[in-house]
């Protein structure tokens, strides 16, 4: 079984066997979306909340965006010839990690990209089976393409599956 | 205004001094509040993808105490300090003259927070005075968690405005190796350009008075 790193803002799909991983989510959130029949799956590790946030600079790496990420992410699923309409997602991450006080700027960013990837499922139609997320301690995800499971460690707390 | 086009080698060498005077002032600092002789290396100033500073801070997932400080004052920016564990709690160690408390401990907690601040004051105080600006340091946060996790933060707010991170690294090191830490400033860009504008004008810090 092979592993494969999915790093800060990146994207990846992988096929039967594989595992997709992110390690050391903060505020950041993995997004899992697999279509169990094709046996094929995706990981998003997503930063910011939505595209209009950002610069628009050319060249600039979309997939850190919760919502362009999403759409990519199905996008690369149906390429390789899975259903949307099979589609299931899981998610975890978006603590808060360092406890920055009210109204500083920046201080929800965990939960507003929780919010962000939530809403852009529903907009591609895609079920959300279970969700990991909030809290203040940074996570480890593990998601297994063949059986749809999200591992979930932390420093301090149990290791858990969703 | 993106960093590259701020930053050419002139400007990476002012940055390097700059540096290297305001850690020169956090080790001495340092040193005074641990009572060991502590070394640091020549700062490093890079500019790396976002991606890759994880791994820069000794890997995503490595636990690490981390402390985050906003800057305040004439210029905007993000000090983040990052300790492995074993050197956060001989930092503390001594801190409390030679007492050992488990991390989770608010004693701890307060300790790791106060060395931060004595640290980041002597930093900014040091590029401050070379820039000819006001910086101060916001009361820390304080996370022991995984690197990745703790850099989080960080990162986001810099990717609202870049892919690219600079990155002004220094590693602390005490002779007998029981203690190392990264010190890591990454600047806003819109400041950072104010920064080095000002130090331009103050001259080089090399041949100041």
């Amino acid at each position: 079984m092979s592993r494969l790193a999915v790093g800060i803002a990146d994207l990846r799909a992988a096929g039967p066997g594989e595992v997709l991983a992110a390690v050391g989510l903060g505020s950041c959130v993995a997004v899992a979306i697999r279509d169990p029949t094709r046996r094929r799956g995706a990981l998003a590790h997503i930063m910011l909340p939505q595209q209009s946030e950002g610069l628009r600079r050319p060249g600039e790496n979309m997939n850190k965006y919760a919502d362009v990420a999403v759409t990519e992410a199905v996008r690369s699923l149906v390429g390789f010839g899975c259903r949307r309409a099979d589609m299931e997602a899981k998610i975890a991450g978006g603590a808060s990690i360092f406890d920055l006080g009210r109204g500083v700027e920046g201080g929800d960013i965990g939960a507003r990209n929780v919010e962000a990837v939530v809403r852009a499922l529903a907009g591609e139609g895609i079920r959300l089976l279970a969700s990991d997320v909030g809290g203040r301690e940074g996570r480890t995800v593990e998601y297994s393409v063949d059986t749809g499971e999200l591992a979930v460690r932390t420093v301090r707390g149990p290791r858990r599956t969703i | 205004m993106s960093v590259f086009e701020l930053i050419d080698e002139s400007r990476m060498d002012i940055l390097r001094e700059i540096s290297t005077v305001g850690a020169g002032h956090a080790a001495t600092a340092l040193s005074q509040l641990t009572g060991r002789r502590i070394d640091l290396e020549v700062p490093r100033v890079l500019l790396a993808p976002v991606q890759d500073v994880p791994r820069i801070a000794g890997g995503a997932e490595t636990v690490v105490d981390g402390l985050y400080f906003r800057i305040l004052g004439d210029a905007r920016g993000v000090i983040l300090m990052i300790f492995p564990e074993e050197s956060a709690r001989e930092v503390v160690r001594l801190a409390l003259g030679g007492r050992r408390v488990p991390p989770e401990d608010p004693l701890s907690i307060s300790a790791m927070c106060e060395i931060g601040n004595i640290l980041t004051s002597a930093f900014l105080s040091a590029i401050g005075q070379l820039a000819g600006l006001s910086l101060i340091p916001s009361v820390p946060g304080y996370a022991r968690d995984m690197a990745g996790s703790i850099l989080d933060p960080v990162l986001i707010e810099l990717s609202r405005l870049e892919d690219t991170a600079l990155v002004i690294e220094t590693l602390f090191r005490e002779a007998g190796e029981g203690i190392r830490g990264h010190f890591f400033l990454l600047p806003d860009p819109h400041t950072l350009e104010a920064t080095l504008r000002a130090a331009e004008r103050a001259g080089s810090p090399r041949g100041g008075s």
